[in-house]
């Protein structure tokens, strides 16, 4: 629709205007009044803005000047179709008129009938957009509010250009209400219509897809006593926010743990519940909870997550008391957080009795073993789920009283036992060294296994020794067994088999505390020894054909086991002649005499076959005497001593022996060669001497023997030459024993000694794997003999695989122990100081291991590490 | 394998703890000793061939005796046409077990020799005089222990040492391997009585894989590298006792000859491959040790290695086929290694065996024990294609023959074949009797028995 204004004016109104007044046509005279402008165009005011225009109205041709305002017919105008005011300012209406041309009229005021008139057409306001609200939805129906101004009851709202069906709130606010399930962005604005149509300014507008949210983590695993932060991620939609459910119940409660409205789950303080299980199970079943976001935007989404509950990591922060006695019960008070019910710990190895528990305080009882070093972890763990060991606190394992430090209980252990165990140097510090004597004499002897058949290989043997010697009670005997075979010495080279050699060891063993020459007698007769040196069957001269009899054994029972080659004083030296040259103790001759007394015996005869000479090999009984082929012949013996003719065998060998045991020698021999099995390689005459008197005086008794040379104050201050190298078996064991090793039956340590130089019971020959008198730079030091560079390098790799129970998994240390010690590396240290230097270890070798612990965080490798230094050290492997 | 790691380890520590000064030191000393020693070198190895090798079958007559051979031996004869021929300078011809047929080239090239009979003796001793018991004759003959023991001591009646340790003894006095402390003797066959000496240990190599240093060095361990720089340090830290230190000393020199050992052999792989075999493995770690004799400083060197399982009492044939299938193609990489080292004139393997099998067989197809057998020497400082002492009548009761199933009474004794080695390794003559006391018994003509240049 168009409108025109019409205005009339006379030329002479705009003449009387003055506008232009110059000669022309004539001037009229006719009054009239002109509006202008005579014809205008407004957007009709709203509810928030005013839309004015003034008029001017021009009288001509009349006096008076002033004029009256009328807007279509009334005067000043109204609402409905705008105001003027009398100084022709006309304001449009804040409604669009039925009729929106508009006259407006200028009445004189002298005289009405003169008017002059402008049209006024009028037009929808322009509409302006403040506010979309939403200015984001999602996909289906909809409502949006509009803000602005402008708005008309025939606006329509614009979607991306289009017009959609629009609700008029007011001349502020439209409304929006849609289906649409196209998601996008797009924009959004409103159009007036005619008249005056006009768009407003757009705003953004988007439609999504449907609101979605996503729960992480969608699985986790929380120990009770720790906290996780879950996150509710919510898409498609303004609003973010979601509520927090546990296991349904919004926010959690204090069975299956609360959460946060951030989001933040706090397991319960103890676990819940296990779910019932409908099988048997296996394993414990996993207790579980549910979270679960509900989204704020739309309560139909929703996520969740599985939380798998585990225990707490248990954490000591106290343990009371710190100090337990061996062999005791002790009760420890455990506090702490985080403890479990079904909560398990360990004292070092021994398994705590758990009297009692609640979260944060534990009671328990263990028997207590001494711990490697003297102290001992302790430790708890929480079963599964989540099975986790708290860290450890140190407890100090000893004696009840001590009359002994336990440095000076270690040394005396080390040279009267396999090595000093955590146990035996608290028992020792107790009872004190006479006492302690007296047990080991009274001691239950450890046996070897009996040899099933004559092919019975004699690793059971061998295997029974090592495990004997590491958890066996009679161990000073056992060491003395060993020490008399390394002087009376049978091999294996010879007699392999264990029916062979078993019956010998055990004779060594039960006679380690009897009488030597006792033991000799028996050794003598033994059929092992018979076979060993030649003395079974040897038979008396026979001319006829050419048979001589054997010297090999009267040899050696000279040379090797008694008398020596070279006449000795009491402190072992030798004794000189008037040319300071030794002189022989016997001469060929008498090896010869010695050689027709050990004739005519032979193997017992085997059960049910009959005796002959000579008897098939039977090694489970002492050698028979058949005394048709022994030489009955008068012999003349040591020092000019003469047996009488006719004797038997049997006598004469008594004769024998009673004629050795009368040579001043045999006491100094026996002494040197016993002191360097059990304290050091190269004592001092007086020192052998002592001990030798005691050998003497006591007519050969062993265990007043063994006791002096144990208690000998030289054993106690070795000047910084003497001191052996722990010879093979004795650096294994002792080095396990230390370490609290566990072996079984079936070990396989006789592997081992075997590439150190002293393969068990398998000497190179009667020479003993080394000779008493091997000197290493200077200094008598038997062991070294088997000490080769490459041995040397066996020995460390030893230690190398005993220290991380490498061996097999028959012998294992308490490794467990170590690693629990090893949180603490100077403990660590001092602990294997103590166990295997007996308190000894220089300040710069523990610098050196320190280091080599601090290298690494793994308690394992830390444990491993150190105990290798100090196992493998040379300061470990040679006494002191 | 960790033998690399080793040398890489032991290399890092060494380095962390000398100055630069005295790594040149070190250096100069070592190249001072490599020239010195570069020149005078000889090497003894012993294979023992344990539990007693039928040499009946390992060389058989065959221009003469053959049809004697095969008659008594019967079910454990070898077909003469499976045997390898040895040709002798003197016309009479010899086979050799088809199994040992790869050695036969090195008889072609004279590198390898057969010496016939041997075993232990006290003196020369004939069947009338064994019978009679008219001679002394070794203690327990035909006892696996106390034959293995006599070989390797030629002491026919007991004795703890060996004649390679009273060897060594000799070269110790002699100062031949100064200043060098590894020692003369080696074996890579665990215990050896053959090598221990008086004042002599042999050293003892783990052969194989597994190197033979310290257990679990690993460069790339920071742990590992710590604890071995720990170990370093206390070893050499003054303990303030003089076994300590002694037991230290040994430590770090068998860690110094791992060390070399593992770096020359590391970074001088040799080109001639070895069988797996045990075997082989042994005889290939000895090969690698004689690489490094300028390294260690050693002008003699007597090894040491093994293999066992002879004891055919049955299935003669398949065992000691099986056997020297293991044993042939070993020696020959061993001859061939010691070429490609440039030391096959310095370097004598020869074999011994506690003793040879009856020639009559046995029930089950096999053999017992019995005295003298036929060793092989191989070497390019063997007067070889030749067989030296006498081969023995093959009779039964023959003259030969110790009793009535052919247990040959030795005409070349341990003592006069050993005498023959230590010869041209070098041992001075008026010492020859302290190594073989027992030779004296022989004539001294006969003691050496010529197969050695």
């Amino acid at each position: 629709m168009t409108h025109t204004l019409r205005v009339a004016a006379s030329l002479a109104a705009a003449s009387l205007l003055g506008l232009t007044l110059q000669a022309g046509p004539p001037v009229s005279t006719t009054p009239t009044v002109a509006v202008s402008p005579a014809t205008y165009t407004m957007r009709i005011s709203t509810s928030t803005t005013t839309v004015s225009k003034t008029f001017y109205a021009s009288v001509s041709n009349l006096s008076v000047k002033t004029v009256t305002w009328w807007v279509n017919g009334i005067a000043g105008g109204n609402s409905s179709v705008g105001t003027i005011t009398t100084a022709g300012v006309y304001t449009t209406p804040k409604a669009l008129p039925a009729n929106n041309v508009i006259k407006i009229r200028a009445h004189s005021s002298t005289n009405p009938a003169i008017y002059g008139e402008a049209v006024v057409t009028l037009q929808n306001p322009v509409p302006s957009l403040s506010t979309v609200t939403p200015n984001a939805v999602n996909i289906g129906t909809f409502t949006v509010v509009l803000k602005g101004t402008g708005f008309v009851p025939s606006s329509r709202i614009l979607l991306g250009g289009s017009a959609v069906a629009t609700t008029f709130v007011s001349d502020t606010g439209l409304k929006l209400t849609l289906t649409d399930n196209t998601a996008r962005s797009t924009d959004i604005g409103v159009v007036n219509p005619d008249p005056g149509t006009v768009t407003s300014n757009k705003k953004s507008f988007t439609i999504m897809p449907p609101v979605s949210l996503n729960l992480t983590p969608a699985t986790a695993t929380v120990r009770i006593g720790a906290t996780r932060q879950f996150y509710g991620s919510v898409s498609n939609s303004l609003d973010r926010t979601v509520t927090w459910y546990v296991n349904d119940v919004k926010g959690g409660n204090a069975v299956y743990g609360t959460i946060s409205e951030t989001g933040i789950y706090t397991p319960p303080a103890i676990l819940p519940p296990a779910p019932a299980s409908t099988t048997p199970a296996t394993t414990a079943p996993a207790i579980t909870v549910t979270i679960k976001a509900v989204s704020n935007a739309a309560n139909t989404i929703t996520d969740t997550s599985l939380v798998t509950l585990q225990n707490a990591i248990p954490s000591i922060t106290s343990v009371t008391p710190a100090s337990a006695v061996i062999g005791t019960t002790g009760t420890f008070t455990i506090l702490g957080t985080g403890f479990a019910n079904g909560i398990t710990g360990r004292l070092g190895s021994t398994e705590l009795t758990i009297t009692s528990i609640t979260s944060t305080r534990v009671t328990a009882t263990a028997t207590i073993k001494g711990g490697i070093g003297g102290v001992v972890p302790i430790g708890v763990i929480n079963p599964n789920p989540g099975t986790a060991p708290s860290n450890v606190k140190i407890i100090t394992t000893g004696p009840a009283q001590q009359v002994l430090t336990s440095q000076a209980a270690s040394k005396f252990l080390q040279r009267a036992s396999w090595g000093p165990t955590p146990d035996t140097i608290a028992h020792l510090q107790e009872v004190g060294i006479n006492r302690w004597l007296d047990e080991q004499l009274a001691a239950p002897v450890s046996d070897l296994p009996e040899p099933i058949a004559d092919t019975t290989s004699i690793s059971p043997a061998q295997r029974t020794f090592y495990r004997n010697a590491i958890h066996g009670p009679d161990q000073l005997r056992q060491r003395m067994g060993f020490a008399l075979s390394q002087i009376l010495v049978v091999s294996g080279v010879k007699t392999p088999q264990s029916h062979q050699l078993v019956p010998y060891m055990r004779m060594l063993n039960r006679g380690a505390f009897g009488n030597y020459f006792t033991l000799l007698k028996g050794v003598t007769l033994s059929p092992t020894m018979g076979r060993f040196l030649d003395m079974v069957n040897n038979q008396k001269e026979n001319p006829a054909r050419g048979i001589e009899p054997n010297e090999n054994y009267g040899r050696e029972l000279l040379q090797l086991f008694t008398v020596g080659l070279t006449q000795l004083n009491m402190d072992g030296s030798n004794k000189l002649n008037a040319q300071g040259q030794t002189i022989p103790a016997y001469s060929e001759e008498t090896v010869k005499q010695f050689a027709r007394i050990m004739t005519g015996w032979t193997f017992t005869t085997r059960p049910g076959e009959t005796p002959r000479f000579p008897n098939p090999s039977y090694y489970g009984a002492p050698m028979m005497a058949v005394e048709a082929y022994h030489d009955t012949t008068s012999k003349t013996l040591l020092n000019g001593a003469v047996t009488p003719t006719g004797r038997t065998a049997e006598e004469d060998l008594d004769l024998a022996i009673a004629n050795i045991k009368s040579h001043p020698n045999v006491a100094p021999f026996v002494a040197v060669r016993l002191i360097q099995r059990f304290t050091m390689g190269n004592p001092s005459g007086a020192y052998i001497q002592r001990v030798a008197q005691v050998f003497q005086s006591t007519g050969g008794e062993l265990f007043p023997t063994v006791k002096a040379i144990l208690t000998d104050t030289e054993a106690d201050n070795m000047a910084p030459n003497q001191g052996k190298l722990k010879e093979p078996v004795l650096y294994m064991l002792s080095m396990l024993r230390a370490l609290n090793a566990t072996a079984t039956l079936d070990n396989n340590l006789t592997s081992y000694d075997q590439n150190m130089g002293e393969d068990l019971w398998f000497a190179p020959s009667v020479f003993n794997y080394f000779s008493p008198f091997y000197r290493k730079n200077g200094i008598v030091a038997p062991e070294f003999q088997v000490n080769t560079p490459s041995v040397a390098i066996n020995r460390v790799n030893f230690a190398y695989r005993a220290t991380r129970n490498g061996l097999s998994s028959q012998v294992q240390i308490d490794l467990p122990s170590l690693e629990g010690l090893a949180t603490d590396p100077p403990t660590l240290v001092e602990a294997l100081n103590q166990a295997l230097l007996n308190g000894g270890m220089a300040a710069t070798m523990k610098t050196s291991v320190l280091n080599a612990v601090n290298a690494t965080t793994d308690l394992r490798v830390r444990a491993r590490n150190a105990a290798y230094l100090v196992a493998g050290s040379s300061q470990f492997q040679v006494e002191p | 394998m960790n033998t690399r790691r080793n040398f890489l380890k032991v290399g890092c520590c060494a380095l962390a703890k000398a100055t630069i000064g005295s790594q040149f030191a070190q250096m100069a000393a070592v190249n001072a000793l490599a020239q010195s020693t570069g020149a005078d070198y000889k090497a003894l190895v012993c294979v023992f061939l344990f539990g007693g090798n039928d040499a009946n079958n390992t060389v058989i007559p065959v221009s003469s005796q053959y049809s004697q051979y095969a008659t008594t031996r019967g079910p454990i004869a070898i077909p003469q046409a499976q045997l390898a021929q040895l040709p002798t300078p003197s016309g009479a011809v010899y086979g050799l077990h088809p199994a040992l047929a790869g050695l036969q080239p090195f008889w072609t090239s004279k590198q390898l020799a057969v010496v016939a009979n041997v075993g232990t003796l006290v003196r020369p001793t004939t069947r009338a005089q064994y019978l009679a018991g008219q001679s002394q004759v070794p203690s327990n003959l035909f006892s696996h222990s106390d034959q293995t023991s006599e070989w390797q001591t030629a002491m026919p009646l007991g004795g703890n040492t060996g004649w390679g340790g009273r060897l060594a003894d000799k070269f110790l006095l002699y100062g031949t391997n100064q200043p060098s402390s590894f020692p003369l003797g080696t074996s890579v066959n665990g215990g050896a009585l053959l090598l221990n000496g008086t004042n002599t240990q042999p050293a003892t190599i783990q052969p194989g894989s597994q190197g033979i240093g310290l257990e679990g060095s690993n460069p790339d361990n920071a742990a590992a590298v710590a604890r071995d720089k720990a170990l370093q340090e206390i070893l050499t830290m003054d303990a303030g006792y003089a076994l300590v230190q002694a037991a230290s000393a040994n430590t770090q020199e068998g860690i110094r000859v791992a060390t070399l050992v593992n770096q020359v052999t590391q970074s001088n792989p040799l080109t001639t491959q070895f069988p797996t075999s045990g075997i082989g493995t042994q005889l290939s770690q000895i090969a690698r040790l004689i690489q490094v004799r300028t390294q260690l400083g050693m002008r003699r060197q007597f090894f040491f290695a093994g293999l066992g399982g002879f004891d055919t009492h049955s299935n003669q044939l398949g065992d000691q086929q099986n056997l020297f299938a293991q044993l042939a193609p070993a020696l020959a990489a061993f001859q061939n290694a010691m070429a490609e080292l440039g030391v096959s004139d310095k370097v004598t393997l020869f074999t011994e065996s506690e003793f040879s099998r009856t020639f009559q067989p046995s029930a089950g197809a096999g053999s017992d024990h019995a005295w003298g057998g036929h060793h092989l020497v191989l070497g390019a400082a063997v007067k070889g294609g030749n067989l030296y002492g006498r081969y023995p009548t093959l009779a039964l009761q023959g003259p030969d023959d110790s009793g009535n199933r052919g247990n040959w009474i030795p005409t070349t004794a341990i003592d006069q074949y050993g005498a023959s080695l230590a010869t041209w390794f070098g041992v001075a003559q008026n010492d020859l009797t302290a190594v073989f006391p027992n030779i004296v018994n022989f004539d001294i003509n006969t003691w050496n028995v010529g197969f050695m240049s």
